[in-house]
């Protein structure tokens, strides 16, 4: 199983708490009680917040699970991106070139939240002093793709690591966790 | 020059061609019997009364749904076989129009039998929400985003959906897109393409 640094920040996307189910679910229970149990506080960034409570009345079970997690403790929207930081721009102009490069698209068909994860974990890294590593949990197999390319380019992958958070939680489900 | 036994020939494809067509529309348009399709395509050959046990389908159901897939001419019954044994073939379909092509195969009746009783309930709204195209085109989108083409949130803005709903419908058929790479002879996850509007 791909753990969680003990020591990295987490930075989770909603595509993994969509993946997970809501409060009912037993990879949501997993991957709760694996936070809980390690002290994890999973970072949300702000614009996915916004994205969850903009959306359709039919999904608010997708809003329900989020503010679940947040009543929980192992959930909490992270700190707003600060687009005057040049590391912060740069990664988000990057990885929104690689993925429409990718999608054989233009720049502007790339969704800003996509962006958004890179852009807080390099904000994080060079702003916060006690954040070595970051880990984000992810489950968008495209995203994913593009941002390792970018990471890679950056120099930045020995610091920011990409879990497959759906994979996680399906795993954590299965398995007894005091065994991990 | 068409001889009369390539008349003949062309007479039985279009038949044949237009029977195929009209049972992929009642599989799309009847959850209950794309579900139990799928079912058994995911079984193999296997006896009416395993299905009854496994689906949790009353009896009668099951017997009306399989006389139905016989008629439409996907389901062959085994009677040598005792008990007897059921099988269904995997439909396949190119449809062209002015807009571009497409194949109907097993992975878009799955999607669809996911919808009968809300057995998935994120597939389910998004049918109610936006319809059966719409599902198809998903189904499409899905699979480039798990070969890492695509974002998620980038299918919903070329779908025209909310963020939200484009993830939730690519996240919701990544087991339907397994299902098929395993049961779909003609789907082919390397292959599929978005055809952009």
């Amino acid at each position: 199983m791909n753990k969680i640094d003990p020591d990295s920040t987490v930075i989770i996307d909603s595509s993994v708490l969509i993946a997970v189910g809501g409060p009912e679910n037993e990879k949501f229970q997993a991957l709760a009680e694996y936070a809980t149990q390690r002290d994890h506080v999973f970072q949300l960034p702000r614009r996915v917040l916004e994205e969850l409570d903009e959306s359709p009345p039919q999904y608010a079970t997708q809003r329900t699970r989020v503010r679940a997690a947040i009543d929980q403790g192992w959930l909490t929207p992270a700190p707003t991106l600060d687009y005057t930081n040049s590391d912060v721009a740069a990664v988000m102009d990057a990885v929104r070139a690689r993925m429409a490069k990718r999608a054989n698209s233009r720049d502007d068909a790339v969704e800003k939240t996509d962006t958004a994860l890179a852009g807080l974990a390099v904000q994080l890294l060079t702003t916060d002093q006690e954040v070595t590593t970051v880990t984000i949990l992810m489950a968008d197999v495209g995203a994913e793709t593009a941002m390792r390319d970018v990471f890679r380019a950056r120099s930045v992958a020995d610091s920011i690591t990409i879990i497959d958070g759906r994979r996680l939680a399906g795993e954590l489900a299965d398995t007894d966790i005091r065994l991990l | 020059m068409i001889n009369v036994s390539q008349r003949e020939q062309t007479a039985t494809g279009t038949e044949a061609t237009v029977t195929d067509l009209f049972s992929l529309m009642e599989l799309l348009w009847e959850p209950r019997l794309a579900w139990l399709y799928t079912h058994l395509l995911q079984q193999g050959p296997t006896t009416v009364d395993r299905t009854i046990t496994e689906s949790e389908m009353a009896r009668s159901t099951v017997y009306k749904d399989v006389n139905h897939l016989v008629e439409l001419g996907v389901l062959t019954k085994n009677e040598t076989a005792e008990p007897m044994e059921v099988t269904v073939e995997p439909v396949h379909l190119r449809v062209q129009s002015d807009h571009g092509v497409y194949e109907v195969s097993p992975v878009l009746i799955d999607a669809v039998g996911r919808t009968y009783q809300r057995k998935n309930e994120d597939i389910t709204t998004f049918v109610e929400r936006n319809g059966l195209a719409a599902l198809a085109a998903a189904i499409d989108y899905a699979a480039a985003n798990h070969r890492g083409e695509i974002t998620q949130r980038m299918a919903a803005r070329e779908m025209d959906l909310h963020p939200i709903e484009g993830v939730t419908i690519v996240t919701a058929l990544r087991t339907v897109l397994a299902d098929a790479v395993e049961h779909d002879p003609y789907f082919d996850m390397d292959e599929v393409t978005r055809t952009d509007e």
